[in-house]
């Protein structure tokens, strides 16, 4: 079994070079929303180019420290638990946000598992009315289609930025989705339940063999049945 | 033009004007609606997708590419109809010229000739005008064969349907065209969309609710395009 937990001192260390990063200042939001993610597609990036020799798990372990680091992910639990939220222990709450967070990086390191020049660029950084941040970005070269990442940011009260959302392509968020699938599961079977699923949703992630391809969300779902022709790509 | 009228108050009634947040779905038929999914998705494991499999291993990408540009030709008179109904008369034009340069110089189609002018595709549907309208989009369906819906996107596929250029034809040739069209569409989506959709069968914790988040957020994403005028790929 996969060992979940990332060194604090891992976590700490980024936290500090985010912090340490010039740019990453309260008094300019958008540089500092967008170093953050600058970071984590960093991360990605290194984690792509030694893909082949770190295998998943590798992965796995090597993207760790830098996804805890970029990602609020106890926020992204308690957005995807909504209702149930309230009603779970503190116990429960823990367990599920480190099953979570352990689910979320098994994901990227199935995903971003091999490297054929590609490569990460911010497109633009904008502050919504309520003060949150979206960075966008898009991964391209490597001979596939392009794909479009925006990520959402939030500061909390010492002004440090964290993800607390994902939009694929600019329309999929990953805390609508999941906030979907967690309702039904904990509506279904309970905290039991769900955690198990993460947990299997995990490993089976770990399990995925690498260089098949893998496209992401990159379609718009209705047309995965609909008699409507989608564009020509 | 009373028929109309009498459909859009129905419409209404059935759908009111406010979306639920995609996490809250109005899914008041869910029993039904997974056990039509189970069965779509049986019928897709053992039929659609092989058969798909098929068409991809057997028939030529650029036959297969030139399928695709022949069907969504024909779907053109409806994404130019809806783009005049959404007062995205700029778009419409876009579709008006790829209509008459695919179906003239692309030989009906065959050849995505506007594309290389510079007239890239888009959608537009009717459902997505009735979003564009207001009209909320109702409790969530699983139909079979068409897959995710809900009554405002169904009214406006079976618009789609009624909007095909061969229902001219008239009698049993019109059904059997379209729904020759129809079928091959389906395939030619399915064949497009394959590992999609075999990804986001593998990465949920729970297919049918993040099925339906999905395709709620891509809805969505479509009347908020279509509202502002922007093409949705």
């Amino acid at each position: 079994m996969v060992a979940c937990r990332i060194s604090f001192a891992s976590v700490a260390a980024l936290c500090f070079g985010l912090l340490a990063s010039p740019g990453v200042t309260q008094d300019n939001p958008p540089t500092a929303a967008a170093a953050v993610v600058a970071s984590l597609d960093a991360a990605l990036l290194d984690a792509m180019k030694d893909a082949r020799g770190l295998g998943p798990r590798g992965r796995f372990a090597r993207l760790g420290p830098a996804i805890r680091g970029s990602f609020d992910l106890d926020d992204m639990t308690r957005a995807a638990a909504w209702k149930h939220w309230e009603r779970l222990s503190a116990e429960q709450r823990r367990q599920l946000a480190d099953s979570f967070a352990c689910f979320e990086t098994a994901q990227y390191a199935d995903w971003f598992d091999s490297y054929a020049g590609q490569s990460f660029s911010v497109t633009g950084t904008r502050i919504l009315a309520d003060g949150s941040a979206v960075v966008g970005t898009v991964m391209s070269g490597g001979g596939g289609p392009s794909l479009s990442l925006d990520y959402v940011l939030r500061a909390d009260s010492a002004q440090h930025w964290r993800i607390v959302d994902v939009r694929y392509n600019g329309w999929m968020s990953e805390v609508e989705r999941r906030r979907s699938e967690f309702a039904e599961v904990l509506d279904h079977g309970g905290i039991a339940v769900l955690l198990a699923k993460l947990d299997s949703g995990r490993q089976a992630a770990l399990d995925h063999a690498d260089n098949v391809a893998k496209p992401h969300l990159l379609e718009p779902i209705r047309d995965l049945w609909s008699i409507q022709v989608p564009p020509i790509d | 033009m009373r028929a109309g009228a009498g459909l859009l108050f129905i419409l209404l009634v059935l759908t009111g004007c406010a979306a639920a947040p995609i996490g809250e779905a109005e899914d008041p038929f869910e029993p039904v609606n997974r056990h039509t999914q189970a069965g779509f998705l049986w019928l897709d494991d053992h039929v659609l997708h092989p058969v798909s499999d098929a068409y991809v291993g057997s028939v030529p990408e650029g036959v297969r590419r030139s399928i695709h540009n022949a069907l969504a030709n024909l779907g053109l008179p409806v994404v130019i109809v809806n783009d005049l109904l959404q007062g995205n008369l700029s778009l419409s034009a876009s579709g008006l010229g790829r209509l008459a340069v695919n179906s003239t110089a692309g030989l009906g189609g065959l050849f995505d000739v506007a594309g290389d002018l510079g007239l890239k595709p888009h959608q537009a549907d009717f459902g997505q005008t009735f979003g564009v309208w207001g009209i909320g989009e109702g409790p969530y369906l699983f139909l079979p064969f068409f897959g995710p819906s809900n009554p405002r996107d169904a009214v406006g596929t079976a618009l789609g349907i009624a909007g095909n250029p061969l229902i001219l034809l008239g009698g049993w040739e019109a059904a059997a065209s379209v729904g020759g069209t129809t079928v091959s569409g389906a395939l030619d989506s399915r064949a497009r969309r394959s590992e999609a959709l075999d990804r986001l069968r593998g990465e949920s914790l729970d297919y049918y609710a993040a099925l339906r988040a999905a395709y709620r957020q891509n809805r969505l994403y479509h009347i908020e395009q279509g509202r502002a005028g922007r093409p949705a790929d």
